[in-house]
């Protein structure tokens, strides 16, 4: 079956400075939930404006539902649910009008689910969106998000603004709703915590690269945090040890490879270690692990 | 799906509508007024005479009102668009984007159109109640190219408020002037009548600026 | 559609420069325009010259008849004796007037009766004029002239009359005056009128019409009823300018130019002289008449220069002549290898507002292929085919394609 986002050899850079990604490649199949993580400028948004037609990439491809981004009709459009930075919404409308007005365009509309949501805002629904507050605001675009009823949703950083209540009734009402209905999903969250209950592939950019791309399930199962204890104040990073410290004779290390090979690799560069232990990790612990602290 | 943008152009510029509507109509009455004090203190022939004599049409406190018009409804229409690029979700509805500027555009000149009309309507009818066609029609010449820098006036400020970079802007603001002064380069009356195609011609061609905008957004020029 | 955008956006920016940067060029150029005042001196036969030099002061000179200078500088009371048409106050304040110059008497009476003055610029002549006409009843019940209460248009059927006060249609005027067009030979439509609306004047002469064929008509409003004399023109003469002149002394009813731009004056007695002083083009020249009772000095002043044309008032024989060409400023000089033409939309030549090409140079070619080299150059630095088309167009707009091209690269 063919995946309902294609990416193939993207590069993009900042203007014509910076390299943000070179050949950047993955498929989202029907059904999945892909996260996009990365620190900032690293080139989330970025890849989203390329998905959705505001970008030109310098060079790939990118297809949604089969279709070459660039000659995106409107009825691929109308498949797509986009949830752009910050929330942004129609500052203007009120709570009715902006359900009214999007009404129009999407047969799938689901008004229910919209008013389920701003049920719990406690808000008039004749409140303009722009006095609302931020969290509010999330909530209202949020709501509209999922009461277009599209078969892609494109969230990007979706948990800005809400509050932690909030976060994870939509994390849970949108896993719900996507498994229930084989959505697919592509996402940039700041928030990696909520990620972990959500998505089920991952992408991690760096700045200029990829540092990993596949199941959250196959990372967590595969990469690894070791502790131990060492004399030595420096350890070299290198592929197979990433982002090690040392902090008062207690050292750290992330790896894909087996505890053993670890410890061998450590001893090769002469490191001496004590109380060598796998440490049981989060997504967002992963993620720091490959990214660094800095 | 047409309706729905019309919808969400009028909710936009309503408010700047009836104030526009409001001040187009008051600097009329008040130029209705002006030849009605005349007409009272110094009788109808006067009027006649310096409009036949001195060139003189009455209109003068009219030459800029369509202009600011036009920019109050294009920047009211086309600014809450552009913050917080606003205009990703509008470019993002299930419609082609050629479609969707043309009916943001249609809405404010209908609009424009309906300002300006009741301008025109409230000036000559009541001149046409004192003066010979030929003169009404003279005033109507005469002020046309005002009304006309007013519809153009709103497709520079649109092209600009949509406009992603800042230096493009400054272009097409100073592009814009340049074009909107020409418009006022001469007063004479009707000193703009072998002109009016050409302007209409321009103003149609200028639509376009708009869209080069759009198109920019849309290449990432943001 | 992205392609159109992209070209209406050049356009309109060439255009726009085309216009902006030869004007703002223009503001630093010096004016040049400074003219001598010149009159003709019945006691010398000559011209006197008076020019404003920068400090203010005045150097008066004579120049013969032909225009070549005489020696000399003259004194202010020189200047005062040689043209006593325009001292003659301060002279008889001074006794210094003679009884007679020229033969002719100096008395104020007599000098006062032969004044005339007639200017005409191409501003007023160019311009849409409205399609409704005031007309003057030329005998008053009494003695001082009314501002008019009717005006007259063409329609299919002739001449209406409207009353001001209320707009309605004087049908028994409107029919008389059709009548009368008619029989005189009147052929629509109008192709020029003069007339002097003013209740402020001694003498009303109505208005001098040409018709379509460029037959010249007197209209006159006497006592209500028209009067509609035609000008007796010469044999394949055909008017093309009217002026009415009212002058004090009614000799001359009016002036006109023939199609070929002759001029001629329409006698009291609706027969025409012709005037040797050359020829006038009065859509493109300014055309100031000054007359007394000694001559009548014609100045036409066009683009490139004024010429002076003196006549005897009575005889209307040539007297003298006088050229006087602009020099064209260094800056104005460099402007041409600058700019490849000159785009304007208005002109002190006309009340018009339309674009006009002036000043194509051939010079700027030089200026036009240095920048479309710089732009094909940074085409192939940034291998960006934005470069390249403008480089193509800045070929032919020289400047006003380079700035737009330049400042729009990414």
């Amino acid at each position: 079956m063919e995946p309902v986002i294609s990416v193939k050899n993207l590069t993009q850079r900042y203007g014509t400075g910076r390299l943000i990604y070179k050949d950047l490649s993955f498929d989202v199949p029907q059904g999945h939930i892909l996260g996009l993580l990365g620190k900032n400028g690293t080139g989330k948004t970025t890849t989203i404006n390329i998905l959705m037609g505001y970008l030109k990439p310098q060079s790939g491809q990118c297809k949604i539902f089969g279709r070459d981004i660039t000659t995106m009709d409107a009825a691929t459009r109308s498949r797509i649910a986009l949830l752009i930075e910050g929330h942004v919404q129609y500052a203007f409308m009120t709570i009715e009008q902006i359900e009214r007005f999007y009404a129009k365009f999407y047969p799938r509309w689901n008004r229910e689910a919209y008013y389920e949501l701003m049920r719990k805002l406690h808000v008039s629904p004749r409140q303009r969106i722009q006095s609302m507050s931020c969290g509010q605001r999330s909530q209202v675009a949020l709501g509209l998000i999922l009461a277009q009823n599209a078969d892609l949703l494109v969230l990007d950083d979706f948990s800005l603004g809400l509050d932690p209540g909030y976060r994870r009734l939509f994390v849970e009402y949108l896993r719900d709703f996507v498994k229930s209905e084989d959505k697919t999903v592509f996402m940039t969250s700041h928030i990696i915590q909520d990620m972990e209950r959500l998505i089920d592939d991952v992408i991690v950019l760096d700045y200029g690269k990829i540092l990993t791309q596949q199941p959250v399930k196959q990372l967590m199962d595969t990469f690894h945090c070791y502790q131990f204890d060492t004399k030595t104040e420096n350890i070299d990073s290198d592929a197979d040890l990433l982002n090690p410290s040392v902090v008062r004779g207690h050292g750290e290390v992330f790896s894909f490879k087996d505890a053993d090979e670890v410890k061998n690799r450590l001893q090769g560069q002469g490191v001496e270690v004590t109380n060598f232990t796998t440490i049981p990790m989060s997504l967002e612990d992963a993620f720091i692990g490959l990214t660094g602290k800095y | 799906m047409i309706k729905a943008i019309f919808y969400k152009e009028w909710l936009k510029t309503s408010r700047t509508f009836m104030v526009c509507l409001v001040l187009g109509l008051a600097v009329a009455i008040y130029a209705d007024l002006g030849i009605n004090r005349i007409v009272v203190n110094k009788g109808v022939d006067h009027v006649w005479l310096i409009m036949l004599m001195k060139d003189q049409m009455f209109i003068d406190a009219l030459r800029y009102v369509p202009l600011l018009i036009g920019l109050a409804i294009g920047v009211s229409q086309m600014a809450p668009e552009m913050s917080n690029k606003r205009l990703k979700l509008t470019l993002h509805l299930p419609i082609s984007s050629e479609k969707l500027v043309g009916l943001m555009l249609l809405t404010g000149l209908v609009e424009l159109t309906m300002i300006y009309c009741s301008i025109i309507a409230t000036v000559f009818c009541y001149e046409s109640t004192i003066l010979p066609h030929e003169l009404v029609c003279r005033g109507v010449l005469t002020a046309l190219p005002w009304f006309f820098a007013g519809y153009i006036a709103y497709l520079f400020a649109t092209s600009v408020c949509l406009e992603g970079t800042w230096r493009e802007r400054i272009l097409l603001s100073l592009i814009g002037i340049g074009v909107l002064t020409v418009m006022f380069m001469q007063d004479a009356p009707e000193a703009y009548n072998s002109m009016i195609v050409a302007v209409i011609l321009v103003m149609i061609a200028i639509i376009a600026l708009t869209y080069r905008s759009v198109y920019r957004f849309k290449e990432g020029r943001q | 559609m992205k392609k159109i955008a992209n070209i209406v956006f050049y356009t309109v920016a060439i255009i726009v420069l085309s216009w902006f940067l030869p004007w703002l060029y223009r503001l630093m150029l010096p004016d040049v325009k400074s003219e001598p005042f010149m009159a003709y001196s019945p006691v010398a036969n000559a011209w006197v010259k008076s020019v404003t030099n920068d400090d203010k002061t005045q150097e008066i000179t004579l120049v013969d008849s032909d225009g070549k200078p005489v020696e000399g500088v003259l004194t202010k009371d020189d200047r005062d004796s040689l043209i006593p048409q325009m001292y003659y106050r301060n002279l008889m304040a001074r006794k210094r007037m003679p009884d007679t110059i020229a033969g002719i008497e100096t008395s104020v009476h007599n000098l006062k009766s032969g004044e005339m003055v007639l200017t005409s610029t191409p501003h007023d002549i160019n311009k849409v004029t409205p399609e409704v006409f005031m007309i003057m009843e030329s005998r008053p019940e009494r003695s001082d002239f009314e501002d008019p209460e009717e005006v007259w248009r063409w329609t299919a059927d002739g001449m209406e009359f409207i009353r001001i006060a209320d707009g309605s249609i004087n049908e028994d005027r409107s029919a008389r005056f059709t009548k009368e067009m008619k029989n005189v030979g009147f052929v629509q439509p109008l192709h020029d009128f003069s007339a002097n609306i003013t209740s402020r004047k001694q003498r009303d002469d109505g208005y001098l019409l040409v018709d379509a064929e460029g037959q010249v008509f007197n209209m006159l409003q006497f006592a209500g009823r028209p009067m509609v004399v035609k000008v007796n023109l010469p044999e394949g003469v055909k008017a093309d300018k009217v002026w009415i002149l009212e002058a004090t002394d009614p000799r001359h009813l009016g002036l006109m130019t023939d199609t070929e731009g002759n001029p001629y004056f329409i006698e009291s007695d609706y027969s025409v002289e012709p005037l040797e002083i050359g020829k006038i083009d009065p859509r493109n020249e300014r055309l100031t008449v000054m007359g007394n009772v000694w001559n009548i000095v014609f100045r036409i002043t066009g683009p490139q220069g004024s010429r002076w044309r003196a006549i005897d008032a009575t005889t209307l024989e040539p007297l003298g002549k006088y050229d006087y060409a602009y020099q064209e400023s260094f800056l104005a000089k460099v402007g041409r290898y600058i700019f490849p033409y000159q785009l304007s939309f208005v002109s002190v030549n006309d009340s018009l507002a339309y674009p006009r090409i002036i000043d194509i140079s051939w010079s700027a070619a030089i200026l036009n292929i240095l920048l479309a080299l710089i732009l094909a150059l940074m085409g192939v630095k940034r291998h960006s085919p934005h470069f390249y088309y403008g480089a193509a167009i800045t070929c032919f707009f020289g400047i006003f394609s380079f700035v737009p091209f330049i400042l729009t690269c990414d």
